[in-house]
């Protein structure tokens, strides 16, 4: 026996006036169906969209609870009464779609004088013989939605600039330190030629640093051109090892030195030994405690050449793998993050690519692939980075 | 009387290396381009005092601040960074720092500051034995 009905102005449960209804013909089918109807329009009410309906004659049959709040009215202002009583473009709409069929997928409006952005799509809808018995439009706060994506954008602008200013303080202030120390220190030991001598070795390194720091920027950002000759690919590594030997790394790492004879390719010699050298320091300070580095090279099929580094390091977890060529990013807190960004970034100038393996705890092994012929773009569009195994 | 000793504990070589050409008519420098390092020293040697970059690799700062204060709670801590951080700052002063400087350091007043921490460091140390 029904008691109640879920009135949908007030949205509340009132008691049922059965006027005129005999309680046996209130069976238990009846209760079953007006709860169904009851649970859709609490669904209705609870959905993100604004929703409302009007019949054939255009006047208002559902209003929800979104939709007052989107539009910020009362449902009670339009339930049950004509839609034409109240034009906006909001309705208007509504009004075409029921008169003439034609229907909208998130059109923006602009509903005045509340000034609120919508998306909305309408629809005519119909009686089990397929009869038209209303129309329905669904609409969205577009301005929310847009506010959403601004903070997500704005979000990952922020966190550039956030990494950004943190690379630029480090690199910068920290060999600011000597220079700014000489030039305090200068009046008062300048006729102190081993004070001179010295600090002018520690400046002229910091000055170095800085001047290398602001050629991988620049080199990032605006790429300078190819200049490509065809050669030994060996010798840039030879040359990019012996570059590292100045470095002061404390730990051993032992290199192993598989290297295949391969045919001369053709690339620009400067940038690529800066390309592997960065390759080469990632794989070292991956392995704080010492290692093996395996360096091979290995002819794939006759398009490319691979140049393969493992390591026995820690590994890079899933997430950093992502990430380890963006710019800035590092997981190292005295490292620019610019190293492995502006390898990529070589490396594809060479119409290349780059792949990294890893597993936490089993190494990781960065994969340089290089076209083997000049005529690089035919390789490179034949076969693509995942074709390549 | 032997020279006062500064503990430098910062990954930047040329860092190490101006800090060294700054103080060593005075002092004696000792060097750690780590935590590890700078453990290692302090086991076997006591500074006057530290001057520590908080923001280095692999390395806590606050956290290894800690580290220093368990080991001597008397030895100053000048916290330097290149970023100039004012949370952190204060984290660190919070944690027993004596001062908190951003690169590149005013030479006179890092001087200053450390001379001081001896200062200070030397008159508590002077106070305990007193009491004693």
């Amino acid at each position: 026996m029904i008691e109640k009905r879920y009135d949908l102005l007030t949205k509340k449960w009132v008691p049922l006036e059965r006027k005129g209804i005999k309680e046996e013909h209130l069976s238990g089918r009846l209760e079953h169906e007006e709860e169904k109807i009851v649970q859709g329009y609490q669904i209705l009410d609870n959905i993100a969209s604004g929703i409302i309906a009007v019949n054939l004659e255009g006047k208002v049959t559902l209003f929800n609870k979104r939709a007052e709040e989107i539009i910020k009215v009362k449902a009670e202002e339009f339930m049950g009464k004509e839609l034409h009583a109240a034009p906006s473009a909001l309705t208007s709409l509504l009004l075409e779609t029921l008169k003439t069929g034609k229907t909208y997928r998130r059109k923006e409006v602009r509903i005045l004088p509340q000034d609120i952005l919508v998306g909305v799509s309408t629809s005519q809808f119909y009686n089990f013989r397929g009869e038209v018995i209303g129309a329905a439009m669904v609409f969205a706060d577009l301005l929310k939605i847009k506010e959403a994506e601004y903070s997500l954008s704005q979000k990952k602008e922020d966190e550039f600039w956030k990494k950004f200013s943190h690379c630029l303080a480090h690199e910068i202030k920290n060999p600011l330190v000597s220079i700014s120390a000489f030039t305090q220190l200068l009046p008062r030991y300048y006729n102190n030629l081993q004070f001179r001598e010295n600090f002018l070795a520690i400046v002229s390194n910091d000055i170095r640093r800085l001047n290398n720091f602001v050629e991988k920027l620049i080199n990032i950002a605006l790429p300078s051109e190819l200049n490509l000759e065809s050669q030994d690919i060996g010798e840039v590594f030879t040359e990019a090892l012996v570059s590292l030997r100045d470095t002061n790394y404390p730990q051993t790492i032992l290199v192993d030195w598989q290297m295949t004879k391969l045919p001369f390719i053709s690339f620009d010699f400067t940038q690529l030994k800066e390309a592997l050298r960065n390759i080469l320091i990632n794989a070292i300070e991956a392995m704080p405690k010492g290692g093996t580095l395996t360096i091979s090279t290995h002819p794939v099929r006759d398009d490319f050449v691979e140049v393969r580094f493992k390591d026995t390091s820690a590994g890079i977890t899933p997430e950093d793998i992502s990430c380890i060529f963006q710019p800035f990013f590092t997981t190292k807190d005295g490292h620019s993050g610019l190293g492995l960004a502006l390898t990529k970034k070589i490396i594809e100038a060479h119409r290349g690519f780059i792949k990294v393996k890893s597993e936490v705890g089993a190494g990781s092994t960065f994969s340089v692939f290089l076209p083997a012929h000049p005529q690089a773009e035919r390789g490179f569009q034949k076969y693509t980075e995942e074709e390549i195994k | 009387m032997s020279k006062r000793k500064i503990l430098v504990v910062d990954d930047e070589i040329g860092v190490r290396a101006s800090l060294r050409m700054i103080f060593q008519d005075d002092y004696e420098i000792l060097q750690a381009g780590n935590g590890e390092e700078a453990l290692r020293i302090l086991q076997e040697t006591r500074p006057d005092v530290i001057i520590l970059d908080i923001v280095m690799p692999n390395i806590n700062g606050i956290a290894f601040l800690n580290e220093i204060q368990r080991i001597d709670r008397q030895l100053p801590v000048i916290v330097v960074s290149a970023i100039k951080d004012t949370a952190m700052g204060q984290e660190a002063l919070k944690f027993g720092a004596f001062s908190y400087l951003t690169k590149p350091f005013d030479v006179t007043q890092l001087q200053q500051l450390v001379q001081s921490a001896v200062i200070q460091a030397n008159s508590q140390e002077g106070l305990k034995m007193n009491r004693g």
